[in-house]
């Protein structure tokens, strides 16, 4: 009975389990609750994408999502992890290049939203930065660094408005998403700050990266960068797990 | 008169098997009605949370650890997919278990209902057939569950919209040989009876009489809406979405006239109103739940 059942619920072509007594339409309160709840925690996760596209576009995508990749976990939290390499591969949504980027950085600021970071101590002196840099970094747990080749960032600022405003300038951006201090932390970072946190190599310390560069000025402001972004509670070192309660 | 004391212990009832809910009122934990209730923590007696929320830990689970040192907590899972075929999730019962002994929950509740199969979760609560295959299985399943959590369990009657052939038990006596069979208590969700008693012909006095209301520790209360299939026959579903109907208020004294107070859930999921609505509805259980002690003296 559960196999015909089930089947019946996720293919709405589907006829009537044999077993199911035929009471008119009540059979398809079943389909319609499977596919408006799975709809229903897409949209809460991927606000923005749901307001590039529309909330009807957006419903379609999200069942179509739902088909192909049901469920596997009762942890809904979860659930949309795979939502942006699906519209990457979505011909529909094509004309909306950075629709998959901004499903990332939706999902980004969902796992960043669902870890406890316990603040670490600030780095200050000499001494703390020339022992930092000795050892082994790495994100914080639920820390993202995301680089897209559009404005992602700014278009998902802008979608924080009722109206959003048009976005005035069409360039890549790298934005880095984390949770700190109970609260989610998500900036677009300059390009200074991208060249040194994209050269991180995680578990490896950055003196690793350091010792094969030549000009002394950029080294001077790669170590700025490393030290502010371990003070704003992005990037931890030492201990692998450290800052992480639960995950 | 005898001279002996009178028993009255029926009025404050002891914890039972299943339970340990204060006897008084309670709702679903929302994160939008936690600055008001802190500060007036007596409007509520308990908190009842959905497992599968906090199996994440992270903040969430932090918060659930500072709330329950306020209110007593009811853990309500919804995925263990008792009556499914799949083998019991293993890593589900695990995490399960460890937000269970964190928590140390007054009492813990799941559903006659499965969830997932061949590993899809269905994030709903399917109805199964009542026969004695079923019913075995499900036994089977529960006992599991208990002996792994160490705790007897209450297991909610559903709301269903379907029935199927292969029905050979009522709802009711397959409830109450499933309380035989393994010791698990009940969560008699009063909206869920109406809804099903509703959609399929059923009488809820004759339901009544034919479960042990003994083994009840925990009732549900909530809100449906009536619809129509496309045959235009009238049928309810089981929202969560409304304010709790009459005829639900009124089963609902029926029973606690029957079982005496009851620790009571007002429950609402969907279209969530203000506190103060939601607490005017508090105020109606427990002052049913008073009239009862009243009318018991």
């Amino acid at each position: 009975m559960i196999e015909a059942f089930a089947n019946a619920i996720r293919d709405p072509e589907a006829t009537l389990p044999s077993d199911v007594i035929n009471t008119g339409s009540r059979f398809d309160i079943y389909r319609s609750n499977y596919f408006s709840r799975l709809t229903e925690v897409l949209g809460e996760v991927f606000p923005v994408a749901k307001k590039l596209v529309g909330p009807d576009f957006f419903n379609a995508l999200a069942k179509e999502y739902a088909t192909r990749f049901p469920p596997v976990s009762p942890l809904l939290a979860q659930y949309g992890k795979g939502f942006a390499d699906f519209l990457e591969n979505f011909k529909p949504v094509r004309q909306i290049p950075y629709l998959p980027d901004m499903a990332r950085l939706e999902w980004a600021r969902s796992v960043a939203q669902s870890k406890i970071v316990l603040p670490s101590d600030l780095i200050s002196t000499e001494d703390d930065i020339l022992q930092a840099l000795h050892l082994p970094v790495k994100y914080t747990p639920g820390a993202t660094l995301l680089k897209s080749p559009y404005p992602i960032g700014t278009i998902w600022t802008h979608h924080q408005q009722e109206e959003p405003d048009p976005v005035p300038y069409w360039n890549d951006e790298t934005i880095a998403v984390w949770s700190a201090n109970s609260e989610l932390h998500q900036v677009i970072i300059s390009d200074q700050e991208q060249k040194s946190l994209c050269a991180l190599t995680e578990g490896t310390p950055f003196m690793n990266y350091l010792q094969k560069m030549d000009d002394e000025q950029q080294i001077t402001l790669m170590i700025g960068t490393f030290v502010t972004y371990i003070n704003l509670g992005f990037l931890s070192v030492g201990d692998p797990e450290n800052g992480e309660l639960a995950t | 008169m005898t001279g002996m004391p009178l028993d009255t212990s029926f009025l404050n009832p002891s914890p039972t098997n299943w339970s340990r809910l204060p006897i008084g009122v309670g709702i679903g934990l929302k994160r939008e009605y936690l600055s008001a209730l802190r500060a007036n923590s007596g409007s509520i007696n308990f908190l009842e949370i959905h497992a599968e929320n906090f199996m994440d830990g992270g903040p969430r689970l932090e918060l659930l650890k500072d709330i329950s040192k306020i209110w007593p907590i009811s853990i309500h899972g919804v995925a263990l997919s008792l009556g499914g075929k799949d083998p019991l999730n293993q890593d589900h019962l695990e995490g399960l278990k460890f937000l269970i002994d964190t928590i140390e929950p007054a009492c813990f509740s799941e559903h006659l209902a499965w969830s997932s199969h061949k590993g899809v979760y269905f994030n709903d609560l399917l109805p199964i057939p009542y026969n004695k295959r079923s019913l075995y299985h499900l036994a089977d399943r529960i006992d599991r569950v208990q002996q792994f959590l160490g705790r007897p369990m209450l297991i909610e009657n559903p709301a269903s919209y379907v029935r199927f052939m292969s029905d050979t038990l009522f709802e009711a006596d397959f409830m109450a040989e499933l309380v035989h069979l393994t010791s698990c208590g009940l969560l008699l969700d009063v909206n869920n009876l109406y809804v099903s008693a509703q959609n399929h012909g059923w009488q809820t006095k004759d339901w009544l009489s034919r479960i042990p209301l003994e083994a009840i520790g925990e009732i549900h209360l909530a809100g449906h809406e009536p619809t129509e299939d496309d045959n235009g026959n009238p049928f309810f579903l089981d929202t969560h979405g409304m304010e709790i109907g009459d005829p639900v208020w009124s089963l609902y004294d029926d029973l606690l006239s029957k079982i005496g107070p009851c620790p009571t859930l007002i429950e609402r999921d969907n279209n969530v109103p203000p506190l103060e609505t939601l607490l005017q509805e508090v105020a109606q259980a427990r002052h049913l739940i008073t009239s009862v002690k009243e009318r018991s003296l």
